[in-house]
C-alpha cells in the first residue's frame, strides 16, 4: 500500500459528511413512500455512498503514514504537495475569475484575458510572446467555433449595448 | 460552410459600414431563436423546418439554439429575461401553459406574444394490430373489468398520453397502470415490443406505424375525424362528454416577450405567416398528422387560454398539481 | 439484387456525392476531436444548412459527419485524457497511459484500424440483418435495459484502481450527479436545492469535461517543468500480426457495439463501456495490465462504438425509431426533406436503404484515409509544453460545456467538478467510475422504476419476469456470473487455476 497523502484522512471524513448530507437530502425527496418513487433510487445510492466512505476511512487507518510529526507538519506538506499556492491555487483563482467574467465580458474577450494571464503566469517567456500566442489562439478558436461550426457563445452583457450601437 | 463564411464576412462589413446608420426598421440585426426541446424532437424539427423560410422573408438570419431542461421552463424563463426587443424568439410547445400549476415556473404564455401558432397535433389512442381491442369501448370494458391491470404507456406527468389518460379518467371510470417512457417514440417502440397494451400519442408518432398495419388506431381525440387517420372514429361519437375539452393537443408556436415593440411584432407576424403557407412546409407538417393553424395575436391568445384551462384542470383532477389552477385565476373549462 | 447494387452504387457514381461524403467525414473527425463540439449538435446544425439541398446530398454529408465524429473522439482521449465525445471515454482508459509511454501514435493507429473494422462490421449487420435485429431490439423490455446497465456498472470493479471502496464511492457519486434535476417520471425536483438551473439536471458531458479535462489540467500545472515525453511516430500502423491476433476480440466487441447501437435508447458510449468491460474480463494476458496501456483496452471500445453507428441505423431505417441521439436528429432531417421515416420507408422509398449502406461504407473508407494521414502531427501535439497546452484545454472545456445547453451555470459546475476531481485523484479515487455512474445511473433509475411499475409495483412479479423471458434470463444469468466472479472466494479459485488456461470468459 502507498503511504497516505497529506490531508487524505481529513478528506475521508469530509466525504463521509458529504454522503450523509446527500442521504438526508435524498430522504427529503419522497421519504420511504414506495420503491418506485422518485426518491428511493437516489436514497439507495446515497446510502451506498455512506457505506463506501466509511470503508475508505477504515482503509485509511490501516495505511502507513510517512514520518508522523504532528498536524502542523501535515499542513505544511499539504501546502507543498497537494495545494501549492503557486501554481495550483493561483491558477484555480484565475479560472474562477475567467468563468465569472464570461457573461459580462463575453467569451472572446474573457478567453483572451485568461490565456494571456495563464501564459504569463505559467509559461513565463515574456509579455510579447504571450500576447501573440493568446491573440492567435483566440482568433483560431473564434474562426473554428463561431464561424465554421456556428457555436453560440456569450457575447458579453457589458459589451452587447456597445456593439448594438455600433451596428446602428 | 462557405455560406456561413460569406455570411460572417457580410456581417463584418455591415458592422464596418454601420456608421451610416439606417432607419429603425425591424430587423436590423440577426435574431436568436431558442428551442425549448432537444435536437431531433418534434419542436426542434418544426423550428428548423420553418426558420429558413422565415429568414428569407425577414432578410436576416435566425440563429437557432436548443436550450433544454425542466420541460422547457429553462428556455422560457431565459427568453423572458432577455430584452423585449423582438430579437429573441421562443420556439415552444404546449408545456409552459402548465408550469404554474406544476410549480415549475411562475410564468406561462400570458407573458409572451404569440407571433404564430403554426400547427397543432391530434392525439390518437393506439394498440397493436394483434390486440383484442377493436374499438375504444372494447378497451374501456377491459380496463373496467380488471382495474389497474391494463398497461398504458405515458411520457410522464403533464405529457400528452398522461393528459388523455386523465381525461378518460374524469369522463369514465378508467384505472390503468401507467408506464412512463422518455417520449412518444419510445412509447410506440414499447407498444410494438408488447411491453404495454395501449398508448395515446400524437398522430405524428403513430401515423407510419398505423399505415404499415402493425398498429391500430382506436379513436382520434378530436371533435371530428381527421384526414390523416381515415376510418378512425372521433372520440366524441363514443363519449360525447369529451366535447368540452376539444380541440386539444400538442401545438407548436413562436413567441416573443409580450412587451416587445409593435413594429417587431408586425414584421415577425408577417414573416411567419408567409413561411407557414409554404407548400413544402405545409406538406411536411400535414404528413406528420398536424392540423395547420397559422394564427397570431388575439386569435392565438384565445386558443392558448382555453388550452390552459383544459390541461390545468385535468391535472388538478388527476391530483398531480402543486398549486390549484384557481390560485392563478384559471377557470374550469 | 441487381437493383440493390445499383442503389448501393448511387453515391459512388456521383462525384458530387463522393465529395460531400468526404467533406462530411473530414469535418466529422474534427467535430469528434474537439471536446467542445458534439456530433448531435453538428448534425442538427446541418438540418437548417441543408434545407434547400437534394435529400441524398443532405443524407450523404450527415452520414459522413456521423461516421467521422464517432471515430474522432478517441484522439483527444488518447492524447490528453479528455474524451472528445462520450463514446470515446473508454478509449482513454488505456489510450492515455500509452501516450504517457510515448506511444500515442501507435494508439491512434490501432484505434483508426479497429474503428474502420468496427464501422464496416456494423454496416454489414445493417445490410444483412436489419429486419431481424430490429425485431429483436423491440423485444428488449425495461427490465432488460436495467440488467444491461447493471452489467455496465459492474465495470466499476475493473476501474476502481487501488481500492474497491473508492471505486464504489466514485460510482455512486456519479449516480447521484445523474439524478439531479426533475424526475423524468413524476416531474419532482431531485437534489436541485431550489435552483432553477439545476432543474434541467447536470448533463453528463459537463461532468465528463470537468472531471477529466479540468482536473487533468490542474494535475499537469503541478509539474510544469517535467520532462516532455518524446512520442515515437515511426510506426503507427499496427502490423498484420497484431491485427490478426486481436481479430476475435474486435469481432466480439463489434457485435456488442452493433447490438447496443440497434437498441433504441443506448448508443456508442454505452457500447464502448460494455465492450471495455468485456475485454477486461475475457482477455487473460493483455499486452499490459488494463488501465496501464493495454492495446486490448483500445481495440474493444473503439470497435464497439464504431460498430454502433451501423447498428443505430437499423431501427431508424426499418421502423423509424432512432437507435441513438444522432439518428433521432437524422429522422427529423428526413421528415424535413419529405421522407416519412417509419416501417413504410423501405417500401415507399426502396432506394434509400441501399443508398445509405453504400454511403456509410464510403464514409468509413474516408474515415480510414483521413484518420491515417495526420496522425504524426496529432501525436506531436502531446509534446507541447503543459504551460501552453493546459490553458487552451481549459478554454475548450468551457466551450464544450457551455454549448451543451447554452448555460454559464454548467460552466461553473464544470469548474467545481474539476477541482473536486483533482482532490479525488490526489487521494487515489478514479475518475472512470464517476462517469460510468453519470451515464448509466439515469438508465438504471428509470428502467428499474419502469420495470417495477410494469410489474404492478410487485417485487415478486418483477422477479418472475426476469426468469420467464429468454432475453431477461440470459442477462440475469450474466449479471449473476459477473457478481459472483467479483467475490473474493471466486477470485482465489481463479488464481489457483491461472496456471492452466481457463475457458473463455463471460460477458
Amino acid at each position: 500500500m502507498r503511504p497516505l497523502n497529506p490531508g487524505e484522512k481529513l478528506f475521508g471524513y469530509l466525504m463521509l459528511a458529504l454522503s450523509l448530507f446527500l442521504l438526508w437530502q435524498t430522504y427529503l425527496i419522497a421519504g420511504f413512500s414506495s420503491i418506485s418513487s422518485g426518491g428511493a433510487y437516489p436514497m439507495a445510492a446515497a446510502a451506498l455512498m455512506v457505506v463506501s466512505s466509511i470503508a475508505v476511512i477504515l482503509r485509511n487507518r490501516r495505511q502507513p503514514k510517512v514520518e508522523v510529526s504532528g498536524s502542523a507538519d501535515e499542513w505544511r506538506r499539504f501546502r507543498k504537495e497537494v495545494a501549492p499556492p503557486y501554481p495550483l491555487l493561483g491558477y484555480v483563482g484565475m479560472m474562477v475569475a475567467y468563468m465569472l467574467l464570461i457573461e459580462p465580458l463575453g467569451f472572446n474577450v474573457s478567453s483572451f484575458l485568461f490565456l494571456l494571464g495563464s501564459f504569463l503566469y505559467l509559461y513565463r517567456r515574456g509579455v510579447w510572446l504571450s500576447l501573440g500566442l493568446s491573440l492567435g489562439s483566440v482568433i483560431l478558436i473564434y474562426v473554428v467555433f463561431q464561424i465554421v461550426f456556428q457555436v453560440i457563445l456569450p457575447e458579453g452583457t457589458w459589451l452587447e449595448p456597445v456593439m448594438d450601437r455600433l451596428r446602428g | 460552410m462557405l455560406k456561413t463564411l460569406f455570411g460572417a464576412a457580410a456581417a463584418l462589413s455591415l458592422i464596418a459600414a454601420s456608421g451610416a446608420g439606417h432607419a429603425a426598421d425591424f430587423p436590423t440585426k440577426d435574431l436568436q431563436g431558442i428551442i425549448m426541446w432537444g435536437a431531433g424532437g418534434a419542436t426542434d424539427v418544426v423550428a428548423r423546418a420553418v426558420t429558413p423560410l422565415v429568414e428569407d422573408a425577414l432578410g436576416k438570419s435566425i440563429v437557432l439554439t436548443n436550450k433544454t431542461g425542466g420541460t422547457g421552463a429553462i428556455a422560457t424563463t431565459y427568453v423572458r429575461s432577455r430584452p423585449s426587443d423582438g430579437y429573441t424568439l421562443l420556439y415552444g410547445a404546449e408545456n409552459p401553459q402548465m408550469y404554474k400549476v406544476l410549480g415549475l415556473a411562475d410564468i406561462d404564455y400570458d407573458n409572451f406574444y404569440a407571433v404564430n401558432l403554426l400547427a397543432r397535433g391530434v392525439a390518437v389512442v393506439v394498440v397493436r394490430s394483434d390486440s383484442p381491442y377493436k374499438t375504444l369501448k372494447d378497451l374501456v370494458a377491459a380496463v373496467q373489468k380488471n382495474p389497474g391491470q391494463v398497461k398504458m404507456g405515458t411520457t410522464g406527468v403533464g405529457g400528452l398520453p398522461h393528459t388523455v389518460g386523465s381525461m378518460l379518467k374524469t369522463v369514465i371510470k378508467f384505472d390503468v397502470t401507467a408506464v412512463p417512457f422518455d417520449g412518444e417514440g419510445p412509447g410506440i417502440t414499447a407498444l410494438l415490443g408488447n411491453h404495454i397494451e395501449f398508448i395515446p400519442v400524437g398522430i405524428s408518432a403513430a401515423a407510419e406505424h398505423v399505415k404499415s398495419g402493425r398498429v391500430r388506431a382506436l379513436t382520434v381525440v378530436n371533435p371530428e375525424p381527421v384526414a390523416s387517420m381515415p376510418g378512425v372514429p372521433a372520440i366524441v361519437t363514443e363519449y360525447p362528454d369529451f366535447a368540452k375539452y376539444l380541440p386539444w393537443g400538442p401545438f407548436y408556436g413562436v413567441f416573443v416577450n409580450r412587451d416587445a415593440p409593435d413594429a417587431a411584432k408586425r414584421a415577425l407576424d408577417a414573416a411567419f405567416a408567409k413561411a407557414a403557407k409554404d407548400p413544402k412546409f405545409v406538406e411536411m407538417m400535414e404528413s406528420r398528422g398536424n392540423v395547420m393553424m397559422n394564427i397570431a395575436g388575439a386569435e392565438a391568445d384565445k386558443f392558448l387560454t382555453k388550452w390552459r384551462s383544459v390541461s390545468c384542470w385535468i391535472l388538478q383532477d388527476a391530483g398531480v398539481t402543486k398549486e390549484s389552477p384557481e390560485k392563478f385565476g384559471i377557470p374550469r373549462p | 439484387m441487381n437493383e440493390s447494387l445499383s442503389y448501393f452504387m448511387m453515391a459512388w457514381w456521383d462525384p458530387y456525392l463522393v465529395f460531400l461524403t468526404a467533406a462530411g467525414t473530414f469535418a466529422g473527425i474534427y467535430v469528434g476531436v474537439i471536446p467542445g463540439l458534439s456530433v448531435t449538435m453538428a448534425v442538427s446544425i446541418l438540418i437548417s444548412f441543408t434545407f434547400s439541398w437534394d435529400v441524398n446530398e443532405a443524407l450523404a454529408v450527415m452520414a459522413g459527419v456521423y461516421v467521422g465524429g464517432v471515430y474522432g473522439g478517441s484522439r483527444t482521449a488518447i492524447m490528453i485524457n479528455i474524451p472528445g465525445a462520450p463514446a470515446a471515454i473508454a478509449a482513454g482508459f488505456d489510450g492515455y497511459p500509452l501516450a504517457k509511454l510515448g506511444l500515442a501514435g501507435m494508439a491512434i493507429g490501432v484505434s483508426t484500424t479497429v474503428s474502420f473494422f468496427g464501422a464496416i462490421f456494423g454496416i454489414i449487420i445493417l445490410a444483412c440483418a436489419a429486419p431481424l435485429v430490429s425485431e429483436m431490439a423491440l423485444l428488449f423490455a425495461p427490465r432488460d435495459y436495467l440488467l444491461l446497465s447493471l452489467l455496465g456498472i459492474l465495470l466499476i470493479g475493473a476501474l476502481s484502481g487501488e481500492s474497491l471502496a473508492k471505486g464504489v464511492f466514485a460510482g455512486v457519486l456519479g449516480v447521484l450527479i445523474g439524478t439531479v434535476g426533475l424526475d423524468p417520471i413524476s416531474a419532482q425536483p431531485r437534489l436541485t436545492f431550489g435552483s432553477m438551473s439545476l432543474m434541467g439536471g447536470i448533463h453528463y458531458v459537463t461532468a465528463m469535461i470537468g472531471f477529466f479535462g479540468v482536473s487533468e489540467a490542474l494535475v499537469q500545472t503541478l509539474d510544469l517543468k517535467k520532462k516532455i515525453i518524446k512520442q515515437k511516430v515511426d510506426r503507427i500502423l499496427p502490423s498484420w500480426e497484431v491485427i490478426l491476433k486481436h481479430l476475435p476480440l474486435s469481432l466480439r466487441c463489434s457485435a456488442i457495439g452493433a447490438v447496443i447501437g440497434a437498441l433504441p435508447g443506448t448508443g456508442g458510449d454505452i457500447a464502448a463501456l460494455l465492450a471495455y468491460g468485456h475485454a477486461a474480463r475475457s482477455v487473460k494476458n493483455p499486452s499490459r495490465p488494463f488501465g496501464q496501456g493495454a492495446v486490448e483496452g483500445i481495440i474493444a471500445p473503439e470497435s464497439a462504438c464504431n460498430a454502433a453507428v451501423g447498428g443505430a441505423y437499423i431501427p431508424m431505417l426499418t421502423l423509424g425509431i432512432p437507435g441513438d441521439a444522432v439518428t433521432a436528429v437524422l429522422i427529423g432531417a428526413m421528415y424535413i426533406h419529405g421522407l416519412k421515416p417509419g416501417p413504410m420507408l423501405m417500401i415507399e422509398t426502396p432506394h434509400l436503404f441501399w443508398f445509405t449502406v453504400g454511403n456509410l461504407v464510403m464514409a468509413s473508407i474516408f474515415m480510414l484515409i483521413f484518420g491515417l494521414t495526420g496522425i504524426r502531427a496529432f501525436a506531436k501535439m502531446v509534446e507541447m509544453p503543459p504551460a501552453l497546452l493546459m490553458p487552451i484545454i481549459v478554454i475548450l472545456s468551457v466551450v464544450g460545456t457551455y454549448s451543451i445547453q447554452n448555460s454559464v451555470t454548467d460552466v461553473y459546475w464544470m469548474l467545481a467538478f474539476g477541482v473536486f476531481g483533482y482532490f479525488l485523484k490526489t487521494y487515489g479515487f478514479q475518475i472512470g467510475p464517476i462517469i460510468l455512474g453519470v451515464i448509466l445511473g439515469p438508465i438504471m433509475d428509470i428502467n428499474f422504476r419502469r420495470a417495477i411499475i410494469s410489474a404492478h409495483d410487485s417485487l415478486g412479479e418483477f422477479g418472475l419476469e426476469l426468469l420467464v423471458n429468454p432475453i431477461s434470463l440470459i442477462l440475469t444469468l450474466s449479471t449473476m456470473m459477473l457478481l459472483l466472479s467479483q467475490t473474493p472466494a471466486w477470485k482465489r479459485r481463479m488464481a489457483r487455476r491461472r496456471t492452466t488456461p481457463p475457458p473463455g470468459g463471460s460477458g
